[in-house]
């Protein structure tokens, strides 16, 4: 089981090629908002051509009115004018800016946004097997990160695009309308700039690498050291931890030293070669001045677009790097959206009308996904279990009692047999109108982060507060729930790590309660609560499984004497079923483990 | 619902102490004032270099045009050479201060970052109670991290805009007064334009950050909790409440951009307008002739150079707010003064005695508090603590081997005083099985040595075939090497139990802490677990937890807690004689 931190490093890395039909399926998300996104390319595009323009206007200003003017006055008005009108062209810019970053973000936020929603509806479908098979850390990490990395590529990759190879263009197409000379002279440090940019790009990426996966290892052993610090003071390890930790960040100075040997490389090597540029341009430049081939404001604009060259080609290295990690994160987007589900309803299926309870299994064979071929992790199972009763599943850890209850839920379906209740085979009926007649109470006690009251109406939306607190009193919770910070408004925090096992457990009862199931299905939980709180749990147990149909995997011995049946279940198969009096009588499996059970309590 | 609004407002702002917070762990930063030298100094001689280079270019076209026009001397291949060479060392600095910088950087980082490790690691069990484990991970990682931001910033960015900013300028002065007065005039209320906005914006993308959060929260809830989801076929209602989330996230960062589109770009635009309002005003001299169209144009390069900074000014305003809060935050856990101090005493040899006089502990309201608990434990004996949950049971047994120092009375072990005691040797006596196991990512064998981390593997096995853990370790697909915890296999609540009761053999303790609470284990399970837990407290002073009647009527004594204060105390049969509280539970449980 790999950890969340490692999931991200491992995933955050990967790289793809775009192709083109991932590329194409991405832009099926931006469709919805076409007008938007031209609008934006155009602002992009207008922004762009304003930005050119400065430069011009320098240029114009000094060649036509201050280098050689033959009328003072004329000359006054003309630089005015000029100014007057780039000082426009600044506004118009700023305008542009606005729009097209306003525009950008729409797109790209709702176009995320909406893969967001997708992913978090395709996972609601998605069957058990799907979750037990795949680490949860990938799942959120799915409908998280991987999202938020196509962000950039979303919201600004057409946009830096369009405004990086127009840039481009743009100033390639001034230089050559000045003189054709001096810009391929300028041109010779292109080359090497593209070299390096692609080898610091390539090397860049390794170092970060690098330096992520260490800043990883640090969070992950501050985490451990932080979660066991009963452990480390209780064993001393103080020191031995530190000089350990110690030694973590000492490879992760050296690590981003590296990365910034390579950046130290590459930065001061674009400014040089911009350097050197500007050298050829005053160099050769002036001598084209002297020639009157250019003039000298021309030379001032040459050198102030050189400046503007340098931007595009570092924007494209880096789009080009975002393209490959987006893919990545694309596909496996796509991937968890085209998972079928496997337990959808028939297409002639039904929804069940209120049931009886009686719940019947007809030589059910299962095996899980991950179950080798050639073994049933329930063999043949057959029994019936009449409205109101309760049945005690019995046997030892992986004897098949809670692949049992996960098939009635149909979380699963079975590989042979059938399923039948109140003589209906579940198959013919919907999911929805099947589960929303059972209640589930498991070991896990798994709350949501909320107010106590909104987890205890989690079952049923539609109850009242009073319905609810009648569902309590009913079941003997109420006090414990008064007795919290805040009674029934008490925040939990996430996990329920706020409350003691107990009372999460008489939490989740009374969550089943309020929902008021036709059959429970119940995993119980032992773990130690205090006398009294054990008093609790009984009875609340006994209310809950009565006028029930209520299947129990068993661990209190009060809950198997009491049960109507006791289904005892060794390697998939049923061994013995009766009632306590019976199975004890028989002296087989039972009657053994019941042994066990009184000498635990 | 007012209420539950209010709480969402509950972001991080930073505090008013946060700055000082943020100048104190400057102080980090002296402890290496050789290297701040060298990279201040790097640093000034670049902007020296920039400065200069728009001089030779303005120098240059001043003097092509007296070439032009009386054909005066232009040394073309001197202006190139000196251009060249300024590059040059401009570049060669540029590759050395880097690297420079950030080794000072990194060591001065590992250096906060190794104290936060060890303060948390010493820190009493109080301040780990009161902050959550998420929560200081959060301070020793994501608040270091702005802390790394901000040295980096701090040490060049601060220093390079203001000198830049006042070096230009006064350049400009020199060619122009008034062109100085008009770059003055735009770049000053652009750069608090820029701080305004920054700090405004601040708030609003924390906010949809934290929005973006809780969206995240839903996500991993629901894919948690995705058994009750299903199993209360609630899958639509989980689509509206994301969806409900993510409108207001999209609102919220909707409006959070809309505000910085419009208004970053305005000061932008400030500073934009002086490049036209100095062609206009420059030339307006220069047509005059007051002022020479070389010196323009370097105003104009001058005005380039200050233009790369502005950007700047909102990204040092963001860093440095960020920086104090969470500076406050890391400060707050290096300089915690709830930091146990360790008494000098060496542990005196003995047998295991332990003795409360009148010792109270009274802590915040949410912690159990224990009132006037006196008793003595003899060597070699099995106490057993009862009482229901929050009766003090765990805070007593914690202040044995002080994770916590009580607040009246005196605990004695082997007849001293615990606080004279040196606090790694009492801990190392003192063993502790604790409800929830913790395994720590490294090797079975690794998380048994945990205590002796020079245990040969042999002391390993041994420890753990007394744990009754030999047999399913062995099974393990690398023995004692296979990984456990976070990263590695994950074993079952009873697999780490015996772990954990093989870690504490190792340590072979004097006195051992048990909390009896077994975590749903089949009885095969639970039965080598309690017979491991016999093997160890033989021959040492254990205190149980006791959950269960069976373990508690094996115990030499027992201590019945209420409300935090020792009730009755006897053995089984004596307190079941004295018909207390003890035999009224006794007598309900019997009943079942």
């Amino acid at each position: 089981m790999a950890s969340q931190d490692h999931i991200m490093i491992e995933e955050a890395f990967a790289q793809k090629r775009m192709s083109r039909a991932l590329l194409s399926r991405l832009i099926s998300y931006i469709r919805p908002y076409k007008r938007i996104f031209y609008l934006n390319l155009l602002f992009t595009l207008l922004a762009t051509i304003s930005q050119l323009l400065g430069p011009k206007f320098i240029q114009i200003g000094i060649d036509r009115y201050l280098s050689d003017f033959t009328n003072a006055e004329l000359a006054m008005r003309g630089i005015l004018i000029v100014s007057a009108i780039y000082m426009a062209n600044l506004f118009l810019g700023w305008f542009l800016s606005v729009a097209q970053v306003k525009s950008a973000m729409r797109v790209g936020q709702s176009a995320m946004n909406d893969m967001r929603l997708a992913v978090f509806e395709h996972i609601q479908r998605l069957s058990l097997s799907f979750f037990d098979q795949t680490h949860q850390g990938r799942i959120i990490s799915r409908a998280d990160t991987d999202i938020d990395s196509l962000d950039r590529i979303l919201t600004w990759g057409a946009n830096q695009m369009i405004a990086s190879a127009f840039t481009f263009i743009g100033v390639v197409i001034l230089m050559l309308q000045y003189d054709w000379r001096l810009c391929l002279a300028v041109s010779v440090v292109i080359p090497p700039l593209a070299i390096a940019t692609h080898l610091f790009q390539k090397h860049a990426m390794v170092a970060y690498r690098k330096i992520r996966e260490q800043a990883s290892r640090i969070t992950a052993a501050l985490a451990e050291n932080i979660q066991g610090v009963r452990i480390v003071q209780a064993f001393g390890r103080e020191e031995v931890n530190l000089s350990r930790f110690e030694e973590i960040n000492d490879v992760y100075a050296d690590r981003a030293l590296v990365a910034s040997r390579i950046v130290h490389t590459y930065l001061p090597f674009v400014f040089l070669v911009s350097g050197v540029a500007t050298a050829i341009i005053l160099g050769y430049g002036s001598s084209l001045v002297i020639n009157g081939s250019i003039t000298v404001g021309e030379l001032a604009a040459f050198i102030l677009y050189l400046s503007m060259f340098f931007g595009p080609i570092q924007t494209m290295g880096d789009l080009y790097n975002s393209m490959l990690s987006t893919a990545a994160s694309a596909e496996r987007i796509f991937q968890l959206l085209d998972t079928k589900p496997q337990v959808i309803d028939r297409p002639a299926a039904k929804p069940l009308p209120r049931i009886a309870g009686t719940v019947e299994f007809d030589h059910v064979h299962f095996r899980y996904d991950t179950t080798p071929e050639n073994t049933w992790i329930l063999n043949d199972i057959s029994f019936r279990a009449e409205p109101g009763q309760t049945i005690a599943l019995v046997g030892e850890t992986g004897s098949g009692k809670t692949s049992i209850v996960s098939l009635i839920a149909r979380f699963y379906e079975p590989q042979q047999g059938r399923i039948l209740i109140d003589g209906q085979d579940i198959f013919s009926t919907t999911v929805d109108s099947l589960r929303n007649q059972i209640g589930i109470v498991t070991q896990e006690n798994f709350l949501f982060t909320g107010t106590v009251m909104e987890n205890l109406k989690y079952g049923r939306a539609t109850a009242t507060d009073e319905e609810i607190i009648s569902a309590a009193k009913t079941l003997g919770t109420h006090e414990i729930i008064l007795r919290l910070q805040d009674g029934y408004e008490t925040k939990i925090t996430e996990r329920g790590s706020n409350l003691s096992a107990g009372e999460r457990q008489l939490l989740t009862f009374t969550r089943a309660m309020a929902a008021n199931p036709r059959i429970l299905i119940l995993d119980e939980a032992t773990s130690a609560v205090d006398p009294h709180t054990e008093l609790v749990i009984q009875n609340a147990l006994e209310k809950l499984f009565e006028r029930r149909t209520s299947f129990v995997i068993a661990h209190r011995l009060s809950t198997v004497r009491h049960a109507h049946q006791i289904i005892v279940l060794s390697h998939g198969r049923i061994v013995e079923r009766g009632t306590h009096e019976q199975l004890l009588a028989s002296g087989g499996t039972y009657a053994r483990l019941h042994q066990e059970f009184t000498r635990q309590s | 619902m007012a209420k539950t609004a209010d709480k969402h407002e509950t972001t991080e702002a930073p505090k008013k102490g946060g700055f000082r917070s943020l100048l104190l762990t400057l102080k980090f930063l002296g402890r290496y004032p050789g290297r701040v030298a060298v990279c201040i100094t790097l640093l000034l001689i670049n902007i020296a270099i920039e400065m200069t280079l728009p001089q030779i270019i303005g120098n240059a076209i001043t003097n092509l045009r007296w070439h032009m026009e009386w054909g005066a001397e232009f040394p073309r291949l001197k202006y190139v050479a000196l251009f060249l060479t300024l590059v040059l060392i401009r570049t060669t600095i540029g590759h050395v201060l880097g690297p420079t910088r950030n080794r000072l950087v990194q060591r001065t980082l590992n250096d906060i970052r190794n104290s936060i490790y060890d303060a948390m690691q010493r820190l009493s069990f109080s301040f780990h109670d009161k902050t959550s484990s998420g929560e200081l991970i959060s301070r020793s990682t994501t608040d270091v991290w702005r802390l790394q931001e901000f040295f980096f910033a701090s040490l060049l960015m601060a220093i390079d805009i203001t000198v830049a900013l006042i070096a230009t300028i006064a350049l400009i002065g020199i060619i122009s007064p008034r062109l100085a007065v008009v770059t003055v005039a735009t770049v000053i209320p652009t750069a608090l334009l820029l701080g305004y906005y920054a700090r405004k914006l601040q708030p609003q993308w924390r906010k949809v950050h934290d929005l973006h959060g809780e969206m995240t929260t839903v996500v991993q809830e629901n894919i948690a909790g995705v058994r009750v989801v299903k199993a209360f076929a609630k899958e639509n209602a989980e689509v509206q409440k994301f969806t409900r989330k993510r409108d207001v996230y999209l609102d919220t960062m909707m409006r959070t951009v809309t505000y910085w589109s419009t208004r970053v770009p305005v000061a932008q635009f400030i500073f934009g307008i002086t490049l036209p309002l100095v062609l206009w005003l420059g030339g307006r001299e220069v047509i005059r002739g007051d002022l020479l169209l070389g010196d323009l144009v370097k105003v104009i390069f001058y005005l380039l150079a200050i233009g790369n900074r502005m950007g700047a000014i909102g990204q040092f305003t963001n860093i440095v707010q960020n920086a104090s809060a969470s500076a406050e935050r890391v400060l707050e856990i290096i300089q915690d003064p709830e930091r146990l101090s360790s008494g000098h005493k060496p542990l005196p040899a003995g047998g295991g005695s332990v003795v409360f006089e009148t010792v109270s502990f009274e802590y915040r309201k949410e912690k159990t508090a224990l009132h006037d608990i006196s008793f003595r434990a003899e060597p070699g004996k099995t106490y057993a603590l009862v009482g229901p949950t929050g009766a003090g049971k765990s805070t007593l047994v914690h202040l044995i081997g002080r994770y916590y120092d009580a607040t009246g009375g005196r605990i004695l072990v082997e007849g001293v005083d615990i606080r004279e005691i040196d606090l790694d040797q009492l801990r190392c006596s003192v063993g502790v099985i604790f409800q929830e196991t913790f395994l720590f990512s490294a090797s079975i064998a690794e998380n048994i040595a945990y205590g002796k981390p020079d245990a040969t593997r042999a002391d390993i096995e041994r420890c753990a075939k007394a744990a009754q853990a030999h047999e399913f370790i062995s099974e393990l697909p690398d023995g004692y090497d296979t990984i456990v915890g976070e990263r590695g296999i994950t074993l079952s609540g009873g697999q780490k139990q015996r772990v954990a009761i093989a870690r504490a053999f190792l340590m072979n303790p004097r006195f051992l802490i048990l909390d009896d609470a077994t975590a749903s284990v089949d009885s095969k399970t639970e039965h080598a677990i309690q017979n491991a837990i016999r093997e160890l407290s033989a021959g040492r002073t254990t205190f149980i937890i006791a959950h269960r009647f069976s373990t508690v009527q094996h115990a030499d004594q027992i201590l019945v807690l209420r409300e935090g204060r020792l009730v009755e105390q006897g053995t089984h049969a004596e307190l079941l004689r004295r018909g207390g509280y003890y035999s009224e539970i006794f007598e309900h449980q019997l009943h079942r």
